[in-house]
Parts: structure tokens; C-alpha cells; sequence
């Protein structure tokens, strides 16, 4: 003990061999367990599995993709590589996107568009008549890398996965392919190419949210036919289940789209700041060519009344969806987040709306000849005098200058959206069923986010801009919102094939980005 | 973590029931009347404490995530005087110590960011103390205490993200508070001593410290999330009152044997909570439950004089923690310890000695459910507070401490 004493070098090292046993706690190993082949694993899907994000396809966005996330977790069970169809880094801004940039005030924030990259455009597109997939008739540069395998192609509905040349008027999907194979490949003959080993699908959102955020409005989006959703669904999942490989996977239903920051955003803001007792007037059209502008041209009489009085629908303010204590909306009536430039001018005379939507309806659509020889601001005009609006009278809340279609989801059309989700996710859902597939609940887990919950300590919600998971236009995920989709895929597949695939710490990754 | 007197904790950090030197002080101040002679000690202990974490282990979403905090070392040290005539009843003391102390350091990005990063905890009690032998076999004291110190909390803020990644805040203030520390020695008999002691609770109250948020410029204007240029807080960390009782057996002239019990009043420690001058996030105040259970600590040791000089200790207690489930946080990830000691004591010379210690401190690998956390926040929410999972990181916890300490003592 005195020599212990006497020779301080002993008694240091005895000490610093005692510091470095740290505290242990047995740290279980990522594996598969032999029960799923995820050597070549890939994503079918749309924008979300893309990694779009506010409002645009980039290199930053497709990085933390979910199926990206979803690989990496895979690679440490013993998968193989993924690669994602990343825009090069000189195209790195894609198709542009949005940007949050500051506040004018509390409640209004200031969206700059980061326009498209330019060294991601090929050229010019001749097909031009769908503007959520193909907004300005642009053909993306083609993806040049090492093979790819997340399948995510925004805009792509269950209904178009058997379309011959569909990578014409998709040019997300275009990029993916060759020359050859354009005129007529279709997505699903080219997912089944891939001859996965494992897959996941989370298909069937753009069949539904087309027209919920075009506010029902049919001319922008439509629902899906259910006979076609069912047949290209089915044979989706038997073609690519009866592949040699036989390979497994798992599939996500869609969420009800109500419950996004693109809906849930305007509309309780506005039922608080109207008397509960008032109406709002939302105008409805049926479609832009019949009843609205081919009209106006075509019969210049001023007898012609385009504000039909049976397309005025009278909303009570109380019908507004609005967030109750428990997370739980009450009332079916939704604004979209497109509506929050007008939001502030409801009670007040003017006609922005309207001048802004016919501008845009007559930009967005190829109209026939000889229309399409009149000067796209003659036509503004036109179709904006003749409509019969009064915009002396305050908008939104009179009859006769109402809130414009495409703006509002209507207790009608959120039923008619509702009822297609859940008719799509019970075909969803029997297919996963029959197949011996895991089952993602993106529906029940999209609600637990609107109702708030709490990641790694940090609150989510569906909060626009701070709620963390979404991104800003409020629909598309953000990084975090990624990690989350990530990780319950993740759950469904242990939980079905009783593997260890490790979840993710969604705190890691960052919600919007505040200036 | 109590390290008051290196003999002591060689033996368990017992203590209450035997009067030795003027550590009793701190132990018993009806003790420091027994102690024989005039004494002046210094001391001081390294502290290397290590939390692991394992994040939550699901059957459908294991984890194979796992860090461990890099804590500074901690460095509490105690002084003690007394001074008294000789064959005088009275003897007067002065205590200079550092009862509470913790340092805690997490990765900035590690998966609990947002709960915490860093806390520095520092309090050092200065308790002036009399006591008296009012017979010969039993003696009364009592100190005032008046503690200042330090406290220092940094996390993230996860909700919020700019150019730069998460946003932080960071809470620092100095802390002042008062109490009393008072006791009773009874020489039962040649062999046996009795001892009781209270001290107080103290409550650390930092008053006008200093609350900074690096944060996106836009959340502190015009979106007025964040005060401009942070802002002043109050806040009251409550030290909790300890309530022992200590025997001690010299059961022949080389060997002693201790035991002591104590009472920690833990449930003062209700919630952390921190009032702003300005609004944070909306609210001029953040609080966060902690619900503290009082706790038993149970000590045993012994001491064996192996000749003249040199003097072998051994020890171990068993600390029970005062933290429900579904309530541990990263600053303090309390499971039930076990403690073990061992400590020697050499005189030079009779005046002259000196005293080592090794203390192990193993906690017990302790679980923290999501659902007790989630069930905790609803019935909070239920009696009208905030919900409180943003305080609470699910996961599995274990911690490991060693210190070794040192100390030098003259008689006179």
C-alpha cells in the first residue's frame, strides 16, 4: 500500500484504466433475420417517395427522400445500394421550388419561387395540358448515373401506371428514360424491369389530391376512375409479387387529404375572424370551356349570364374545418393554402381572385382554335367582364362575388374525396392482404401528426411552416416529415416479417427552414 | 452526490454517528463539540460521471442508437475549521463546501438535443457553525448555511431550423439561497454513538439571470417567437432538505463500524420552471414536471486501523432514487444506485494526515417508456398544465461514475 502511495504514475494509471470502462448497454445489431432480400430494393411512388418538397423536385429534397432514408436504415441490415435519380449538382435546383424568405408580418410569410435550374431543362415540351405534371411543358435533362431504383415520379396516379408513353407528358418519368423507350414504356413495365428483390409502394395519393386541391374543380383533377385504380393497382402488386425474385415488400394507403397544412391552414383562420352566424358564396364551375369562357367567346351577348345563381354555393362560416381541443377538425368545408393571398381581402369590394384565376386557368389550358389565336389578355378580360361578377360588393361573403371553385373544398367534395380514399385503401389494403404484404397506415399516421404529437421531445403538427413534418406548400414532407414516413414503413416491415431493421431519429432532421 | 469529507466517503460517506474531526460540520454539528481537537481540513474529489443512452427499443422499431455523455470532470472540494478552547463545551466551526454539483454534457446533436445539451449545476455552502457538549454525553449544534452558485442550461430547439441547423437557447444565471444545517451526538457509551442531523432545504434562487436564443433571425422579428437580444429569467432550483440518522460501533480499538440513514426530502422538486421578463415561444414562463419522490439512502462502512498510521476503509450505500417512472431526464438520469467505497487514512505525524478515497457509483440500466411519458403528460394536461413530452427523451439510460479524492488535515 505505502509503494501504492509512493508512486503516484501506478495510482494515475490504475485510475485511467478505471476511467475507460464506460457504462454499457447492450445495442441490438440491424438484421433482417434472413427473412427479406433487400439487396436490390426500390421505391415506387409519386412526388412524396421522390422527395419533392415545397412545390418542387431538388437535389436537396430527392437526398433525404424517404425511400433514401429508408436504404440506408436497409444497408445496415445487410442491404445493397440505392441510388436516387439525383438532379446533377449543377442542376441542383431542379424545377425550382420554394423558398421561405421572411415575413411581411406575423401571419404572412414571403414565398420566393427559386425558379427552375436551367441546366436541368432539356427543352421544350409539346404536350402542355396538364399543369401539375408538366407545369411549363418543360423536358428535364435524362437522369445519367448508376442505376436507378427509387421509382417516385411526381404527378403519377395509380391511373397512369399503364399509360404507353407516358414519360411524354410526364417528364419526371421521362428523365428516366431512353429515347427508345419513351413512345412506349409504360411505369409499371419499367418498375418490374428493375426485377426488385424487395419494393415498397406507396401509390394512389394523385388520385384523389388532384382534385382536392384544385378544390373539386374537375377541369384541374379529377378522382380516379375506381374500375381502372383497381385493375392497374392489382396487377401492379401480382406482376411484381409473382417476379422471379418473389420479392417482398410493403405498400402505403393514402392519406385523407383534409388532414394536410394545405387545407388546414386558411380556413380556420377565417372562421375566427367572420361572425359564426355569416355565410360564405363559393362559385362553382362545373368546366372552364363550357361554362365559362368558350361562352363569353363564343357568344358575346351580354344576355349570356356566366354567375348562375345554381353554382353559387351558400357556406355557413361555422361549416369551416377548424382544429378542436383533441386534434379532431369539425366542420367539412376547406380552404386551400393557394387561397392564402385572397384570405386577407374576404369582407372587402375588389376582384383579384378572380382576375388572378382566369389568368391563370387560360395559361394553364390550350384552348381550341380559333380561341387560341386571341391574345391571352384580351381573353383575361373577356371571360373576367362577361362573368357577371359584381366585385363592387364584398368578396367571399355575397353572393355575387364569390370565392372561385378552385379555391374551396365543399362539404361535397371533401365526401366525395373521403369516400375515394377510403374505397382506394380498401383495394389498397386486400392487396397487401392477399400478397402477404406489410401495410403502412400513411392515413392514421398523417392524423396522429394533425392531432400533434412529439418526436424525439420536438412537437409535430400540421401546423404551416413551424408543425415541422411538412413542408411549404403543404402537402409534400419535409426532411423530418421523411424520417417519420421512413420509419413507419420501417414498423410495418418488422412488424409483418419479424426483421430488426433499425428506425431513424427524426429530431436529426430539420423541418422548415427560417430565415 | 454527496462527497463531504474523504473519510467518510471511504466508508460509505457515513458519518452522522461519529465525530471525527471537523467535517461534522457538514455531517452532525452536534458531533463537531466531540471532536477532540482544533482541525483544519481541506479536501478535494474528481468526479468522472458517464450517462449511456440507448434510444427506445420497440419490437416493430428497435434502435441501434446509442451515445454517451462527455461530461467535464467534476471537481468538489470542502474545508473545514473548528476551533475551540481547550476543555471548552463550545466549539465553533466553519464549513466551506460544495453539497450539489452536477455537470452534464451531451453531444449537440445527439437524439435528445431538444431536451438538453449541457446543464452545470454549482453550489457552494458557507455555514459559519457553534456547537455545544451539554453533557458529556450529549452534544447540540447548528450552522447557518448560505450557498451561492451557478447554474447553466444550453439545449436545442428543434422545432426551428435556419441556415445554420437548429436553434438553441441557453439559460445562465447565478444563484443564491439560505438554510440551516443542525444535529445531534449522543455518546451512548465507549462504544456506541448516536447521531441525528437535519439540514434544510435550500432554495438556489437565480434572480435576473441571463436567457439567449441563437435562433433564425425571422423568429425573433417580425414572427416575435424570440425576445430580442434574450431576455432576463428567474428561476428557484430547490437543494432538498436531508434528514440522518448515524450510529457508529468502535468494536475494538482498531475497528469501527458505521451505518447511517438518510431521508431526502426530494419532493420539494416539483417542476423546473422558468419565468421570463419578456415572452418566449408566446409565454412569459416554461415549465417542466419532475414530481420528486422522497428517497432513502442506506450507508454502512467500516474503518480498520492496520497500525499506528495507516488507516483502511471500506463502504457501500444503496441511493434510491427519487424519480418516478416516465420522469427521468438527461440532466439527471436517476435509477437506484449502488455505491461502493474504499478509502485509506496515513498520519504523518500526529498533527499532520492525510486521507484518500475511491468511490464506484453503478446505476441501475434504467428504462424510460414513450407511454409513460405520454401517460404522465395527460394527466398533467388533466390538472390544467402543458403537455410535457418535449422534457422527456424515451430510451434506456445507465450510469457509471468514479471518483477518487483527497485530503489533508491538521490537528491542533
Amino acid at each position: 500500500m505505502k509503494t501504492y502511495l509512493k508512486n503516484p504514475g501506478i495510482l494515475g494509471m490504475g485510475i485511467l484504466v478505471l476511467f475507460s470502462c464506460d457504462p454499457k448497454i447492450d445495442t441490438p445489431s440491424p438484421s433482417v433475420e434472413g427473412k427479406i432480400d433487400v439487396s436490390n430494393y426500390i421505391a415506387i411512388g409519386n412526388s412524396i417517395t421522390a422527395g419533392y418538397a415545397s412545390n418542387g423536385l431538388y437535389l436537396e429534397g430527392q437526398k433525404v427522400a424517404y425511400p433514401v432514408l429508408m436504404a440506408q436504415q436497409f444497408k445496415l441490415a445487410g442491404g445493397g445500394e440505392f441510388n436516387a435519380p439525383l438532379f446533377a449538382t449543377n442542376e441542383s435546383d431542379g424545377t425550382g421550388y420554394l423558398r421561405l424568405d421572411g415575413f411581411l408580418s406575423a401571419t404572412s410569410p414571403i414565398l420566393t419561387s427559386v425558379p427552375r435550374d436551367p441546366d436541368a431543362v432539356a427543352g421544350k415540351s409539346a404536350f402542355a395540358y396538364n399543369s401539375s405534371l408538366n407545369p411549363d411543358s418543360i423536358i428535364l435533362n435524362p437522369y445519367v448515373g448508376p442505376t436507378n431504383h427509387n421509382w417516385g415520379v411526381p404527378g403519377i396516379r395509380v391511373a397512369d401506371i399503364e399509360t404507353a408513353g407516358y414519360g411524354y407528358p410526364n417528364s419526371y418519368f421521362g428523365r428516366m428514360l431512353s429515347d427508345a423507350e419513351k413512345p412506349t414504356t409504360t411505369y409499371s413495365a419499367k418498375v418490374l424491369a428493375q426485377n426488385p428483390t424487395f419494393f415498397t409502394c406507396w401509390l394512389g395519393n394523385n388520385d384523389v389530391l388532384g382534385y382536392s386541391t384544385a378544390g373539386g374543380y374537375v377541369d384541374l383533377g379529377k378522382i380516379s376512375n375506381p374500375a381502372t385504380f383497381t385493375a392497374n393497382y392489382n396487377n401492379l402488386i401480382n406482376n411484381l409479387t409473382n417476379l422471379p425474385a418473389k420479392p417482398k415488400g410493403a405498400v402505403a394507403n393514402i392519406p385523407d387529404v383534409t388532414s394536410l397544412p394545405f387545407f388546414t391552414t386558411i380556413g380556420p383562420g377565417l372562421k375566427l375572424r367572420l361572425p359564426q352566424n355569416a355565410f360564405i358564396y363559393e362559385f362553382k364551375f362545373d368546366s372552364i370551356f363550357q361554362n365559362t369562357i368558350v361562352p363569353v367567346l363564343i357568344n358575346p351577348d351580354p344576355a349570356v349570364v356566366i354567375l348562375d345563381s345554381n353554382k353559387v354555393n351558400r357556406i355557413p362560416v361555422s361549416g369551416l374545418a377548424s382544429l378542436g381541443p383533441l386534434g379532431e377538425y369539425s366542420g367539412d368545408v376547406f380552404l386551400t393554402l393557394t387561397f392564402s393571398p385572397y384570405a386577407g381581402l374576404v369582407g372587402k369590394p375588389g376582384g383579384k381572385a378572380w382576375r388572378d384565376i382566369i389568368k391563370t386557368l387560360v395559361k394553364t389550358f390550350i384552348l381550341p382554335p380559333p380561341f387560341d389565336q386571341v391574345p391571352k389578355d384580351q381573353l383575361e378580360l373577356l371571360a373576367w367582364s362577361k362573368a357577371g361578377l359584381d366585385t363592387t360588393k364584398p368578396f367571399g361573403v355575397h353572393p355575387k362575388n364569390p370565392i372561385p371553385d378552385v379555391f374551396v373544398l365543399n362539404s361535397n367534395e371533401t365526401a366525395q374525396a373521403r369516400n375515394a380514399v377510403a374505397n382506394f385503401n380498401q383495394i389498397i389494403k386486400s392487396a397487401a392482404e392477399s400478397k402477404g404484404l406489410a401495410y403502412v397506415d400513411a392515413n392514421s399516421f398523417l392524423k396522429n401528426i394533425t392531432k400533434g404529437a412529439y418526436y424525439d421531445a420536438i412537437s409535430t403538427s400540421a401546423s404551416f411552416l413551424s408543425g415541422g413534418a411538412f413542408s411549404l406548400d403543404g402537402v409534400h414532407l419535409t426532411p423530418r416529415g421523411n424520417a417519420l414516413a421512413a420509419n413507419e414503413f420501417i414498423k410495418a416491415i418488422n412488424s409483418k416479417y419479424g426483421t430488426k431493421i433499425t428506425v431513424i431519429n427524426p429530431g436529426q432532421y430539420r423541418g422548415v427552414t427560417f430565415p | 452526490m454527496a462527497l463531504q469529507g474523504q473519510r467518510q466517503i471511504g466508508m460509505g460517506h457515513t458519518g452522522v454517528g461519529l465525530a471525527y474531526d471537523a467535517s461534522s460540520i457538514f455531517f452532525n454539528p452536534g458531533g463537531l463539540s466531540f471532536t477532540k481537537t482544533n482541525n483544519v481540513t481541506f479536501g478535494g474529489s474528481i468526479i468522472r460521471s458517464r450517462v449511456r443512452y440507448l434510444a427506445p427499443q420497440d419490437a416493430s422499431a428497435p434502435s441501434n442508437y446509442s451515445t454517451m455523455t462527455d461530461s467535464p470532470l467534476g471537481t468538489p472540494f470542502t474545508f473545514y475549521a473548528s476551533y475551540g478552547m481547550k476543555d471548552s463545551k463550545l466549539k465553533f466551526g466553519l464549513g466551506v463546501y460544495t453539497p450539489y454539483g452536477s455537470s452534464v454534457k451531451w453531444a449537440d446533436d445527439w437524439k435528445g438535443y431538444a431536451v438538453l445539451q449541457e446543464l452545470k449545476l454549482q453550489a457552494i455552502f458557507i455555514q459559519p457553525t457553534v456547537s455545544y457538549k451539554i453533557t458529556d454525553k450529549l452534544g447540540i449544534g447548528v450552522g447557518f448555511i448560505y450557498a451561492v452558485g451557478a447554474v447553466e442550461l444550453r439545449k436545442g430547439i428543434g422545432s426551428l431550423s435556419g441556415a445554420n441547423g437548429f436553434g438553441s437557447a441557453n439559460l445562465k444565471g447565478d444563484a443564491s439561497g439560505m438554510g440551516f444545517n443542525a444535529g445531534l451526538h449522543f455518546q451512548a457509551s465507549d462504544k456506541l454513538s448516536i447521531g441525528a442531523s437535519y439540514r434544510s432545504e435550500v432554495k438556489m434562487k437565480v434572480d435576473g439571470g441571463d436567457a439567449t436564443f441563437n435562433v433564425p433571425p425571422s423568429t425573433v422579428s417580425p414572427l416575435g417567437l424570440f425576445p430580442a437580444g434574450g431576455t432576463k429569467f428567474d428561476a428557484t432550483l430547490p437543494l432538498p432538505a436531508t434528514a440522518t440518522v448515524g450510529f457508529g460501533y468502535k468494536v475494538n480499538d482498531k475497528l469501527t463500524l458505521a451505518l447511517d440513514y438518510n431521508y431526502v426530502f426530494w419532493s420539494a422538486y416539483k417542476e423546473l420552471k422558468f419565468d421570463y421578463e419578456k415572452p418566449v415561444n408566446g409565454a412569459t414562463s416554461s415549465a417542466s414536471p419532475r414530481k420528486y419522490e422522497d428517497a432513502s439512502i442506506i450507508r454502512v462502512g467500516a474503518e480498520y486501523l492496520a497500525s499506528e498510521k495507516l488507516a483502511l476503509r471500506a463502504g457501500y450505500y444503496f441511493d434510491q432514487s427519487p424519480v418516478q417512472d416516465g420522469y427521468m431526464t438527461p440532466e439527471t438520469p436517476d435509477a437506484n444506485r449502488n455505491c461502493f467505497t474504499l478509502g485509506l487514512g496515513f498520519k504523518f505525524t500526529e498533527k499532520f494526515s492525510a486521507d484518500a478515497s475511491f468511490l464506484f457509483i453503478e446505476g441501475d440500466e434504467r428504462e424510460q417508456k414513450q407511454s409513460d411519458i405520454d401517460a404522465n403528460s395527460a394527466s398533467n394536461v388533466q390538472s390544467g398544465a402543458k403537455p410535457s413530452q418535449d422534457s422527456f427523451l424515451a430510451g434506456t439510460y445507465k450510469l457509471r461514475v468514479f471518483v477518487p479524492g483527497i485530503s489533508l488535515s491538521y490537528r491542533f
